[in-house]
């Protein structure tokens, strides 16, 4: 089920926060649960399944984990277990096409495609499920003895199919012992409406220039249309995936949940490596501290670090999708950042500010085509037409139209880009209690945000265009 | 302060919804959408397979978005916000072009290409002239008539930047008429006529079809041709003095502003023209009896093109028993409705057949069972290579 569908805001959601709040305390982890199971099974129940079977392991090694945990060999080997099992159910659902093709192609061999339908959501909740044991295992969480609170854990329907990637650790306490109040609840719905009105208004619009100009072979585009469609492109999965965060996190906080951000305005940075302290935050931390700095992070020998990023950016790559698309994809940014790490980082950092952002956004973009295109060799000829390599026209028609159709939408993907919001709000609220500004500020505030909902509603109502790319994932 | 800002978010938020699935449930259900011109979805209904493959909660999601409290409401706010706030050209489809001309928005990469229309039209060609054949066995006629489009007509009336589909209905139009030509089949090119004439008032700036001006032009050709040609004996095409042109006073809506909400504005009205020196008719739609040519009275309010004979129908018969003349059948989609109550004039039996409603005979035993003298087939530019509906003649496939 989408967040941005009006199934999901008409009928899931009040539905839940009735429930949730009429049958009291004792009940609301249940009521979570079985709306969160329901929201997973929406989409095709027999893949419910899966999940469950997930839940069952992983809440089996936790329990085990906390019972070996003063031996530390076999706690060690109960750990190594529950990763062995949790990246078989990603390896057979995800990876085993990719791996049989590139048997076929290296052996020239002509096994016959598995054709296995991938889970929504596997990547997600197979690393939340990891995260489980692991943070058991290190003493970050306590486990659970009762098994619905780790399947709500996993399956708890704001972070579930899109993220962010919840680890354990964070949410431990609150499965039990987590508030809910006033100011929190309507700190979500403000959060859950922004992350909306980033998805329905601005990824939407982008996505549609994206999907169409993409739709076309790089040698039938203006050097003009290929920015342009690598621009909506950088701007539709921005706005999609961190739109989604924000939604979860709302929503989260209406049920008394607080979970950690997971994108800090990425495309004000000014340098590679910045940007991937904001983009997707929770996915970089989860393979930072689970797998990076178990190999030794940057305290090992120079080439051991070399590997470790590495290994890390390749497996970042294959993570979010079963092709070479992907691991170039991540090993290109893996490249970047080991380059600017020992070689150029210092020097960008004297550069002129608007010059280091140039920088960094031109690699970023370049980055979103591989991301996007469906082989690598589109990647190369559509870069080659965005960068004047393949003496296509400067302009067209279809440039022109989608810069004067739809010119509204990019201002304001650029200015929703930047933290204006964020510093003027701040401002805001360095003014006294009772002034004219605050008085200004707390009368447009519902005003805004009602507008923006409604406008919402509005567009979903008419469009039928809500993909969201990370439900790929 | 800042607690009555919160309050008012939570209640208005909450208001919202939870008043708009009480209301949506509360409200009476539409089968259809007059603005959109289709079916609503209707409720699903439970089934194992589709549940189990997630379609059964997906037909919920379109149930919900068709049948939404104040849907139409939403749709039109949208639809204003796009066109006065965001001053968009492009809206559901429509392009706002020149001289308050609403037009059909062509996608810059077209769901049938050129190459794979051209292959189309040369099975159609071949097709009329297994029908041209079949007619010539007994001494029948084919004419085909093709028609331009109303965006191809005013295809000079399209904003900068916007995809005009030029070449795709350009070089249709050559490859139909040739190879026409080449089979021996009548032919008459309605765009060629018009655009000899120089006039820019022939179709409605509004709706997708021709206005009067043009389907009497078109009237006019196809008599003209038709009695020039053969040695039927039927009289040339009224003049205009010989009909009573009358303009329906009502508020006129087209096809194309209705999908934008009527807020194009426009003063167009819908025109009419009966002869003057009358002849007697019976006149049956669907083999019941339908006697009027425009139904000006159904519509109360405002009027449609739909006036022209009803709208589309399967299955239409003029009799005018005067078997000295010839018998006429028509083949064609909604273009034929506006030329038919001028046409049947010239006949002892105008037939009109919709194959995209018309499904008990196929052309060839329809004209086996009737034995018309002329057979015109109707087609629009933009369906030269449309293989389906009217291409297709009810053969199965």
């Amino acid at each position: 089920m989408l967040f941005s569908s009006l199934i999901f805001l008409f009928v899931f959601l009040p539905s839940v926060l009735v429930l949730y709040y009429a049958l009291g305390k004792k009940f609301r982890n249940i009521v979570l649960l079985g709306f969160s199971l329901f929201f997973y099974a929406y989409g095709g129940p027999k893949y419910l399944l899966v999940m469950l079977f997930s839940i069952a392991m992983n809440y089996v090694f936790g329990l085990m984990v906390e019972r070996f945990r003063e031996d530390h060999m076999s706690a060690k080997r109960v750990l190594t277990f529950s990763g062995i099992g949790n990246l078989t159910i990603i390896g057979y659902y995800k990876y085993t096409d990719f791996f049989i093709q590139n048997i076929n192609t290296v052996f020239r061999a002509e096994l016959p495609y598995a054709e296995i339908v991938m889970p929504i959501g596997i990547s997600f909740f197979t690393f939340q499920g990891m995260s489980y044991v692991i943070d058991i295992y290190r003493g970050h969480g306590k486990v659970q003895k009762n098994p619905l609170n780790v399947a709500l854990y996993i399956s708890l329907f704001p972070q579930l199919i899109a993220g962010p990637i919840v680890r354990y650790e964070t949410v431990a306490d609150q499965i039990e012992g987590r508030v809910e109040n006033f100011d929190k609840f309507v700190s979500g719905i403000s959060r859950f409406i922004v992350g909306l009105s980033k998805k329905v208004l601005l990824a939407n619009s982008m996505g549609l220039i994206a999907d169409e100009v993409f739709a076309n072979q790089p040698a039938d585009i203006s050097v003009l249309l290929s920015w342009i469609g690598a621009i909506a492109y950088t701007g539709q999965i921005y706005f999609d995936f961190s739109g989604y965060s924000d939604m979860a996190i709302g929503l989260g906080r209406m049920f008394g949940f607080e979970f950690l951000e997971n994108f800090n305005y990425p495309y004000i940075s000014k340098s590679v490596t910045e940007f991937w302290r904001r983009w997707h935050i929770s996915l970089s931390t989860w393979f930072r501290d689970y797998v990076y700095i178990p190999l030794g992070g940057n305290k090992v020998s120079k080439v051991k670090h070399l590997r470790n990023i590495f290994a890390v950016w390749m497996l970042t790559g294959l993570w979010h999708g079963a092709s070479w698309n992907f691991v170039s994809w991540g090993l290109y940014f893996g490249v970047i950042l080991v380059v600017e790490k020992f070689f150029i980082g210092e020097r960008i950092g004297k550069l002129w500010a608007p010059l280091r952002h140039i920088y960094t956004m031109t690699l970023v973009v370049v980055g979103w085509i591989m991301f996007r295109s469906e082989t690598l060799g589109y990647a190369g000829e559509y870069l080659a037409v965005m960068f004047g390599a393949s003496h296509q026209e400067l302009l067209s028609d279809q440039a022109m139209y989608y810069l004067t159709e739809y010119r509204m939408e990019f201002l304001l993907a650029i200015v929703a880009s930047t933290p204006i919001y964020r510093s003027i709000k701040e401002k805001l609220s360095t003014f006294q209690t009772g002034s004219w500004v605050e008085r200004v500020e707390a009368f447009a505030s519902p005003i805004v945000l009602s507008s923006m909902f409604l406008l919402c509603i509005m567009n979903l109502v008419n469009s039928t265009f809500n993909p969201f790319i990370y439900f790929r994932f | 302060m800042k607690k009555l800002s919160k309050l008012t978010t939570l209640i208005v938020f909450l208001g919202i919804i939870f008043t708009v699935p009480v209301l949506t449930l509360l409200k009476t259900k539409e089968d259809i959408s007059q603005f959109e011109n289709r079916e609503l979805a209707k409720m699903p209904e439970i089934d194992k397979e589709r549940v189990l493959s997630g379609e059964y909660f997906k037909d919920w999601e379109t149930y919900m978005a068709d049948h939404i409290y104040g849907r139409n409401g939403w749709l039109e706010k949208y639809t204003y916000m796009n066109m006065n706030v965001l001053e968009k050209q492009k809206i559901n489809d429509i392009v706002l072009g020149e001289r308050d001309t609403t037009l059909p928005y062509n996608p810059y990469i077209p769901e049938k290409t050129l190459s794979q229309n051209l292959e189309d039209i040369a099975e159609m060609s071949e097709r009329l002239e297994k029908l041209k054949n079949s007619l010539e066995s007994y001494g029948g006629e084919l004419y085909f008539a093709g028609i331009p489009v109303q965006q191809s007509f005013y295809r000079a009336r399209y904003p900068e930047y916007f995809e005009r589909n030029e070449e795709f209905l350009d070089k249709s139009g050559e490859r139909m008429f040739s190879l026409l030509d080449e089979k021996g089949i009548s032919s008459i090119d309605m765009g060629k006529v018009f655009a000899e004439e120089d006039r820019d008032d022939y179709y409605f700036k509004t709706d997708h079809h021709y206005n009067f001006e043009g389907s009497y032009r078109t009237y006019r050709e196809i008599i003209s041709r038709i009695s020039a040609d053969s040695q039927a004996g039927i009289r040339g095409p009224l003049e205009r003095e010989e009909l009573d042109i009358e303009t329906v006073p009502k508020e006129f809506r087209g096809s194309r502003n209705r999908q934008i909400y009527y807020m194009r504005p426009t003063d167009e009205k819908l025109q009419i023209g009966r002869p003057r020196e009358e002849v007697a008719y019976r006149k049956l739609t669907n083999g019941n009896p339908d006697p009027e040519m425009y139904k000006v009275g159904e519509q109360d309010k405002y009027v449609t093109y739909d006036i022209y004979m009803g709208g589309d129908m399967a299955e239409i018969e003029v009799h005018t028993d005067r078997p000295e003349l010839p018998n006429l059948l028509v083949v064609g989609d909604s273009f034929t409705n506006a030329v038919e109550p001028l046409l049947y004039y010239h006949f002892n039996e105008t037939r009109v057949l919709d194959y995209r409603y018309y499904s008990e005979m196929d052309i060839y035993e329809y004209v086996e069972k009737h034995r018309p003298d002329f057979v015109v087939y109707v087609r629009d530019n933009a369906n030269y290579g449309n293989l389906d509906g009217n291409g297709n003649f009810g053969l199965e496939n």
